[in-house]
């Protein structure tokens, strides 16, 4: 029961809705017990000629009495339980994001999103329906069940232990039936999985399929994965198709014994109409829960495996925390030293150090080019310096404080870092970009958009800076993306700005425009420019080039090319491209 | 694109909207699949049909139990004084059924057999006595020397009759009697129950095997059109080109071909052959409840169009309230995703409060929807409930009435409350199908919006069909595009009047730039896109001209990212060529140098390739896809190179490989590689769309044109390597 301690909390939060939930079932299940009882007082007084109309009327009265009283009450505990499991639900999701947001961004390299979604969908819809559903069908399973049983019991106890033989067998038809059932099921999915493969492969490789002609033994292909499929769908309805008839069956036996066995007592004498109509009456009303055990035994099990996996997610700690008493670099003048860093990647595809011993200073204030090939590590250094990934202590410096004795949002709210994915989110363009100041005037915002050179696309759109962007808007190209993403990056007025490679897909004339026009705006901002591009770099105060983790060379654009070294062969190259494009 | 944000932005997120729940356009082709199976639905129905009546003879039975063997309305009739009007009538009417008493004029008559005036007129007149007489008929009795025996010792209660075998007792004294004299005096009435006992187990037997006979057809049926239509959408979708590949994800394929066509199921079993089971039970009870008492009948009959009506009213406003919910969760799950997605951001930009406070807003707009799904359901359901017990209430009062006045059985009264538990059952299940139909035809109609695709590569009324090719390929001012401009102006041009040939055996390589087109010019000699102007021949032919499903087979493709099915290793190479043996097999993998990676593996030619060949490096991939095209032995070799890291081991492999390939067959290689420029007989120099330069290697460089570029920029450094 440990699993469930989280949820402790939570019933008591809304342990009224509950109690008064409770309260209004029990109502509910005393007024259906009741009907019964009235059926029978008719039935008996007919059957003796002890009635007269105006009873039956005034009986009939009471029946719709209750009847509106079942309906308010059940009405009050849906509300109130199913209510309060959807409350549960909604604290729960809140406090899943919560946690799973305050995670660095290391832990969500390691999981993958599509388990993230799986827990909040699947499990915390598990957990919700164990919560609300399972509890009220536990309660009114096990109080309804020993209700009309003592009310079968008070009409006439040895015919009520004649029938009670086939309900125990019933349980466990749904308990045998329910167990070979999900094996069976299981593999229906499993077979379903694989003509979903077959399928998805044949599209994928379509290319294949069509140069080598295969479409034929594709389809045989498939038709054996589909024609297993059909036949493992008619072998679950082999136990399926049983299931239900066989309950039906069960229960009309019981049905079928009263009438029997009641029958005779009637004629006998010592069971009267009434009581054999009413007797008929609880036994419908008993056998619901007898059904019902199994499905919540179900509901159990599941919530049960589910809340472990969202206790293990509750349970995570981030791993970049604040020390006790932060600096709070409220005033940051942007000068960053990294001295002796080397930095790898604690994950599973780690493959040894990605910076290794690496020395470098950036006065506030200027602008630097950090250049290298791919997989040099020029990327990670925009992961360090905001503090997404941790360094070891005494190796990176901001304004002199080891970066782990400083306060995590003042730091990281002064730094404007454009990644190279450039990932944007499925909102207008207006709130992406002041995606870092939501109280931004959109005037200040559109400035940003202006120096980022997307302000005249932008203006282009059907719906101009309320235009959304993703699946669900326009799709933008990457360059429109890497420019939106700099000018939400601008708007923050970064201390720190770092550019990863943000114009890669920018044709080099923009990138000439958005590089002047950025000039201004960096004054007084310390600014890194990493780039594999020599036309993004060359203008910068000091460029430092890496290669394989290492800072291999540093110095001007003049001083790099007359040292003949990497930096002047990345130059070579990036020529002879730009002579062959401009042949015709 | 969305419309107004107000209202737009929250339609974004929307799974599909609601939409027809009948088209008869659609059905009729869905049908179409039905059709192969009409005996088997015609089976299904008619069990189906034969299962409901059954059904609904249960409650039946239980009538013919109590008014037949448990109850008795026998009364005493005064019919003295044949003045009054009614009485010849009664005397005549029921000649047969009177049974004359002692005391002249007074008859014992089954109450239930009188017509409602008649009993009303001797009810007022007070000829009708209110207690109700059990007959001993001792011509029937089951042991007679038992019941005499009885019959003497209580001679004072038992009443005799103007038949001396037959005597009777009012209801009150009979309960005097003791349990064992009881047995013996209704021994006919026991056997009678023991009887209607063994008659209904038999019936919940026959249902049982019936309802499971209907389950397993209407799934045999189901199943098999799913099966059908998967096969029909499959194969469609493979004919269609490639243009409608490139603007349609594999995945929303996927989804059509599988989970799509599922929905389906529900329509041809739940509605098709349900709906008969459903309408017939509604039939069948509204029948019964007619006949055993046409007043109550129709009083119960006239509430049922405000049940429907409710329910109906119901469903629509439940599935407002869902979608509304669906719409909630999907924003909610769309969201979550994106964030996880872009955690990166978030974390650079400190938004992790500001996103937290959104997100708890998107959080209790959906457990809002929830909570107005609860109220909904909440206020609905008493509705129905109330419904049901006025039902209960209407059978018991009216019902109740009719009995007092004799005219309905007792034992039809009790099958009354059993009738109206039922009749709700269908008129929801009815409901219900609204929900089935309006998602299987929007499934449907967009399955059928893919089988309604046509292929854009057309195939010749007279197709080519050589299977001795030589293998000459000759590209005639070959003008190809994907698409239009943005502007749509002109057509975005890919190649712009490209022109070269290459003989039979002869091998070229095709150079350029990135975005030159050189890939493209592979895709155009399998046909996988139409030309808009010149020619491309294949033996002189025209590939418009050729069939193309011969023609590729003779055309062996290696594309740059080898795609590798998650198959084993044996049937990559062979694909689905079964007659293509495994010594053969090891063959192909030796000359093309792939089996020394191949025996390493644990299962070598068995061993499962795993998700598109990752576990395989790209050298090893190309290599397998070397082996495949000997295995196919084409006339014509169509090759893209890899470009990414392969170790210089491999990469001497493949070189060696190459050069068997490129034996006896005509060659296309688009080269990256220098030594495989070197090994080709003719270079073809693309830039921007168009053939610039072709010649050998020494003299393209020696013009120094834009191949030299290309030289120094791409191949250069190969040559320390290579």
């Amino acid at each position: 029961m440990k699993v469930f301690a989280p949820l402790k909390h939570y019933f008591w939060k809304y342990r009224w809705a509950f109690v008064g939930g409770f309260f209004a079932l029990v109502f509910v299940d005393a007024f259906q017990l009741i009907l019964p009882r009235i059926t029978r007082t008719i039935i008996d007084g007919l059957t003796f000629g002890t009635i007269e109309s105006p009873d039956l009327l005034r009986w009939s009265a009471i029946i719709l009495a209750l009847a509106i009283g079942i309906g308010i009450m059940r009405f009050f505990w849906r509300y109130l339980i199913v209510g309060a499991s959807r409350k549960i639900e909604f604290d729960l999701r809140n406090r899943f994001y919560r946690t799973l947001l305050s995670q660095s961004v290391g832990h969500f390299n390691r999981t993958k999103v599509g388990d993230l979604m799986a827990l909040a969908t699947n499990d915390l819809d598990a957990v919700r329906m164990m919560t609300g559903m399972a509890f009220i069908v536990a309660f009114d399973a096990v109080f309804m069940l020993m209700a009309s049983i003592v009310m079968l019991v008070l009409l006439n106890w040895r015919l009520t232990l004649f029938i009670l033989i086939p309900m125990p067998i019933l349980s466990f038809i749904i308990m045998h039936f329910g167990r070979k059932l999900h094996d069976r099921f299981k593999e229906v999915q499993a077979s379903f999985a694989t003509l979903t493969d077959s399928a998805q492969e044949t599209y994928s490789g379509i290319r294949v399929i069509k140069a080598y002609a295969q479409e034929e033994s594709e389809f045989d292909h498939f038709q054996v994965k589909n024609n297993d499929y059909r036949q493992k769908n008619m072998w679950l309805v082999r136990v399926w198709g049983m299931f239900d008839p066989l309950i039906t069956l069960v229960i009309g036996i019981c049905f079928g014994m009263v009438i029997l066995l009641g029958g005779d007592r009637v004629i006998l004498g010592t069971m009267s109409m009434g009581d054999f109509v009413a007797f008929n009456a609880y036994l419908g009303l008993a056998v619901w829960p007898m059904i019902a055990v199994g499905w919540i035994s179900n509901l159990y099990q599941r919530g049960k495996a589910s809340m472990g996996r969202l206790n293990e997610v509750f349970a995570l700690e981030p791993e970049i925390k604040e020390i006790s008493n932060p600096i709070v670099l409220d005033d940051m003048r942007g000068e960053i030293e990294f001295k002796d860093l080397t930095f790898e990647y604690n994950d599973d595809a780690s493959t040894g150090p990605v910076l290794e011993n690496l020395s470098m200073k950036i006065d506030a204030g200027q602008t630097v080019a950090i250049i290298g090939r791919t997989g040099s590590g020029k990327s990670t250094l925009l992961r360090l310096i905001p503090r997404l990934f941790d360094v070891p202590r005494g190796t990176l410096f901001i304004d002199g404080h080891d970066i782990r004795d400083l306060a995590l949002e003042p730091l990281r709210g002064q730094i404007g870092a454009v990644p190279q994915d450039s990932f944007l989110f499925s909102e207008s363009i207006i709130d992406n970009i002041k995606f870092g100041r939501p109280d931004a005037p959109d005037e200040e915002a559109i400035d940003c958009a202006k120096i980022a050179q997307i302000h005249d696309n932008i203006m282009e759109f059907p719906e101009q800076y309320q235009t959304v962007s993703g699946e669900r808007g326009i799709t933008l190209s990457g360059g429109q993306k890497q420019r939106i993403s700099l000018a939400r990056a601008l708007l923050i007025k970064p201390k720190i700005l770092i550019l990863d490679d943000s114009f890669s897909a920018v044709d080099t004339e923009t990138e000439e425009k958005i590089l002047t026009g950025l000039r201004g705006f960096m004054e007084g901002r310390t600014s890194i420019l990493i780039s594999h591009r020599i036309s993004t770099v060359k203008n910068a105060d000091h460029i430092f080039v890496l290669d394989e983790g290492k800072l291999v060379e540093q110095g001007s654009h003049d001083e790099l090319l007359a040292v003949g070294g990497i930096y002047a062969d990345i130059d070579r190259r990036q020529k002879l491209e730009q002579l062959l494009e401009s042949e015709d | 694109m969305p419309p107004g944000r107000g209202s737009g932005y929250e339609d974004f997120h929307e799974e599909q909207a609601l939409g027809k729940v009948y088209d008869g356009n659609l059905v009729r082709r869905l049908m179409k699949y039905a059709k192969p199976y009409t005996k088997l639905f015609i089976l299904t129905i008619t069990l189906v049909i034969f299962l409901s009546a059954l059904q609904i003879a249960q409650p039946y039975i239980t009538k013919i139990a109590i008014d037949r063997f448990i109850i008795f309305s026998n009364a005493k009739i005064d019919l003295s004084d044949e003045s009054l009007p009614v009485v010849p009538d009664v005397l005549e009417r029921h000649r047969d059924k009177l049974l004359p008493l002692q005391e002249e004029g007074i008859y014992l008559l089954d109450a239930n057999e009188l017509d409602p005036g008649r009993a009303a007129w001797l009810e007022a007149e007070e000829l009708i006595g209110r207690e109700k007489f059990y007959i001993v008929d001792l011509s029937k009795v089951v042991d007679r020397p038992a019941v005499e025996e009885v019959l003497s010792r209580h001679e004072e209660k038992f009443e005799a009759t103007g038949d001396p075998e037959i005597f009777i007792i009012d209801y009150s004294t009979l309960r005097e009697i003791s349990r064992s004299d009881l047995m013996t005096v209704r021994g006919r009435d026991r056997r009678g129950i023991l009887i209607i006992g063994a008659i209904f187990v038999l019936l919940l037997v026959t249902v049982f095997l019936l309802q499971y006979a209907q389950i397993y057809l209407m799934t045999l049926v189901g199943q098999n059109i799913l099966f059908d239509i998967r096969n029909a959408l499959f194969r469609h979708i493979q004919t269609l080109s490639l243009r409608f590949f490139d603007s349609n994800p594999v995945g929303r394929l996927v989804t059509r071909s599988t989970n799509d066509v599922n929905v389906l199921n529900e329509m041809f079993t739940s509605v098709l052959i349900t709906l008969f089971s459903d309408l017939f039970k509604f039939m069948g009870i509204s029948v019964m409840l007619l006949i055993m008492n046409w007043r109550l009948g129709l009083l119960l009959m006239a509430i049922t169009p405000l049940i429907m009506a409710a329910t109906l009213l119901f469903r629509i406003k439940f599935r407002a309230a869902y979608r509304r919910v669906r719409l909630k969760i999907a924003r909610i799950n769309a969201t979550l995703s994106e964030h996880f997605s872009g955690i990166r951001i978030i974390k650079i930009f400190a938004r992790e409060n500001e996103n937290f406070r959104r997100f708890e807003v998107i959080n209790r707009d959906y457990y809002k929807a929830n909570m107005y799904e609860i109220t909904i359901h909440g206020l609905f359901s008493p509705v129905i409930v109330f419904f049901r017990n006025l039902g209960l209430a209407l059978v018991l009062w009216f019902g109740g009435g009719q009995v007092i006045q004799n005219l309905l059985p007792l034992g039809a009264l009790v099958a009354y409350l059993q009738y109206i538990e039922m009749f709700f059952q269908p008129i929801n299940a009815l409901a219900e199908k609204f929900n089935v139909m309006q998602s299987a035809m929007a499934s449907s109609e967009r399955i059928f919006q893919i089988m309604d695709e046509k292929p854009d590569i057309v195939a010749p009324e007279n197709p080519v069909i050589i299977t001795d090719i030589k293998g000459s390929v000759e590209f005639d001012d070959v003008w190809f595009a994907y698409k239009r401009l943005p502007d749509n102006s002109d057509w975005d041009w890919i190649l712009k009047g490209v022109s070269w040939s290459v003989e039979p055996g002869q091998s070229v390589a095709i150079v350029g730039e990135t975005g030159a087109g050189k890939t493209t010019i592979i895709s155009l000699l399998s046909r996988f896109y139409d030309i808009q102007r010149g020619s491309i021949r294949v033996d002189g032919i025209d590939l418009r001209d050729w069939d193309m499903q011969n023609l590729r087979r003779h055309i062996g493709v290696v594309l740059q990212d080898v795609f590798l099915f998650a198959r084993d290793i044996k049937s990559n190479i062979r694909l689905n060529n079964g007659e293509i043996e495994e010594q053969q097999l090891a063959e192909f993998a030796r000359t093309v140098n792939a089996h020394k990676f191949i025996e390493r593996l644990p299962n070598q030619f068995d061993e499962p390739v795993t998700e598109r060949g990752s576990t395989l490096s790209s050298g090893q991939r190309q290599l397998l896809a070397f082996a495949r095209v000997l295995a196919f032995d084409p006339s014509i070799l169509v090759l893209d190179e890899a470009t990414s890291n392969i170790d210089t081991e491999t990469e001497q492999l493949i070189q060696e490989a190459l050069l068997k390939l490129i034996r006896n067959r005509t060659s296309i290689i688009i080269a990256h590689r220098l030594s495989t420029i070197q090994h080709v007989d003719r270079i073809l120099v693309m830039h921007k769309g168009k053939l610039v330069e072709q010649g050998n290697h020494q003299q393209l460089l020696a013009h120094g044109g834009i191949y030299y570029k290309l030289y120094q920029l791409q191949y250069k450094g190969q040559e320390v390597g290579a």
